[in-house]
């Protein structure tokens, strides 16, 4: 007995603290599901000041000066491409308020990253939604980013949101090349020798 | 196999089985997807660990169990209670008056899946999180059983030691020794005390 406690007692003291690098899980990437949004105060000024304070003056949708959709289901069908329009889009989401249920949330980050344009996720901070319920009820709003759009406010946006990252969905969004064969003719060369 | 073994297999088992969850939309085999699926659910139930509500519902498919990939797999709609008519997940509150539900098409098993539109907000924890909290309890639980045995018995097997050594012959003889130097030591000091006197 004697033995063997000494020998535990020189495995403990031998035995110290080491972090040794290990690489990451590529496909799961809960934690960085919504991309970040480095100074989030001043986009939410930004996004108050120049989008959202103009909408709620307008009453009817049809006066709204920019191409701008709160529905869903839009949301989903001009994300889905059935537009067919390439410009760069914004998706406002109240992320962090409690009246935007978990099953929308999930999706809604690999919608934006299957979408054929280009689309910049910005993620609301926490009470958000009291603004938003007045422009949309479900604390979404996708903002086309056209000449009518304010290009500064634009560029804060490109500058402070990080992109979206799904290394395991980068297999299905680029389709592999459909090739076919085409029949035709070749001529054929002879190797004589020339005498 | 040893306990930390045993909880090290489970966490790289379950991770490996959720990783090919998400490899499946790559391959062009759709039956593979369910029999994954039931793979990891079962391995689950097994291990007897809780899964956060957001793989629960919301993230596959329950029927061929796919990841839900909109705009590839699946497809995205909001609709009310009295358009579908016949919906069996929400039976029971079917009878009040329209309410919203999100209606989630599976375009591999060609289904579809209502959700309710929970307006509760549910702190995220994910999936991975679990397994190490399960590591660091049954870690230092180890730890603290290892401690306690060692300080009882090394602390008797030196008293054992310490008395033993004293009754030692060789012990015995290194105490007369000592008594003699000191004899002649007292000595010394009165051969110097002379020495100063004369």
């Amino acid at each position: 007995m004697s033995g063997s406690l000494k020998s535990l007692d020189k495995k403990i003291a031998k035995r110290r603290q080491v972090y040794k690098p290990v690489l990451d899980n590529p496909f799961t990437n809960e934690a960085h599901m919504w991309p970040r949004v480095h100074d989030q105060p001043l986009i939410w000024q930004l996004l108050q000041s120049s989008i959202i304070n103009k909408l709620i003056h307008i009453q009817s949708k049809e006066n709204y000066p920019w191409e701008l959709y709160t529905d869903f289901n839009e949301i989903v069908q001009y994300l889905s491409g059935a537009h067919g329009n390439s410009d760069p889009v914004c998706l406002f989401v109240c992320n962090k308020d409690p009246d935007v249920p978990l099953v929308l949330l999930q999706q809604i980050p690999l919608l934006c990253y299957m979408a054929p344009m280009t689309v910049k996720l910005v993620q609301l901070p926490k009470s958000a939604m009291d603004t938003f319920k007045s422009v949309s009820k479900y604390g979404m709003l996708l903002l086309r980013c056209d000449d009518r759009v304010d290009k500064k406010f634009v560029s804060q946006i490109q500058k402070n949101v990080d992109l979206l990252q799904f290394p395991w969905l980068n297999a299905i969004k680029y389709r592999p090349t459909s090739v076919k064969l085409l029949k035709t003719t070749v001529p054929i060369v002879s190797k004589k020798r020339q005498k | 196999m040893n306990k930390d073994q045993a909880e090290k297999y489970q966490e790289r088992s379950l991770r490996q089985k959720y990783n090919l969850l998400h490899v499946l939309p790559t391959l062009n085999s759709r039956a593979l997807s369910g029999l994954y699926y039931k793979n990891f659910h079962n391995s689950v139930k097994r291990y007897q660990i809780m899964l956060p509500e957001q793989l629960k519902s919301g993230k596959f498919c329950s029927h061929c169990g796919c990841v839900y990939v909109p705009n590839f797999n699946a497809s995205l709609q909001l609709t009310t209670n009295t358009e579908q008519g016949d919906s069996d997940e929400l039976g029971g509150e079917s009878m009040e008056g329209p309410k919203k539900c999100i209606q989630v098409n599976c375009l591999n098993c060609e289904k579809s899946k209502l959700f309710e539109w929970k307006s509760e907000f549910v702190v995220p924890t994910f999936g991975q999180d679990v397994s190490p909290m399960i590591n660091s309890t049954s870690s230092g639980k180890v730890s603290y059983a290892v401690k306690k045995p060692q300080k009882s018995k090394t602390s008797t097997g030196k008293e054992r030691s310490k008395k033993r050594k004293l009754n030692s012959l060789t012990n015995l003889l290194s105490k007369r020794n000592q008594e003699k130097k000191m004899e002649k030591k007292k000595s010394s000091s009165l051969s110097l005390e002379s020495f100063m006197k004369s």
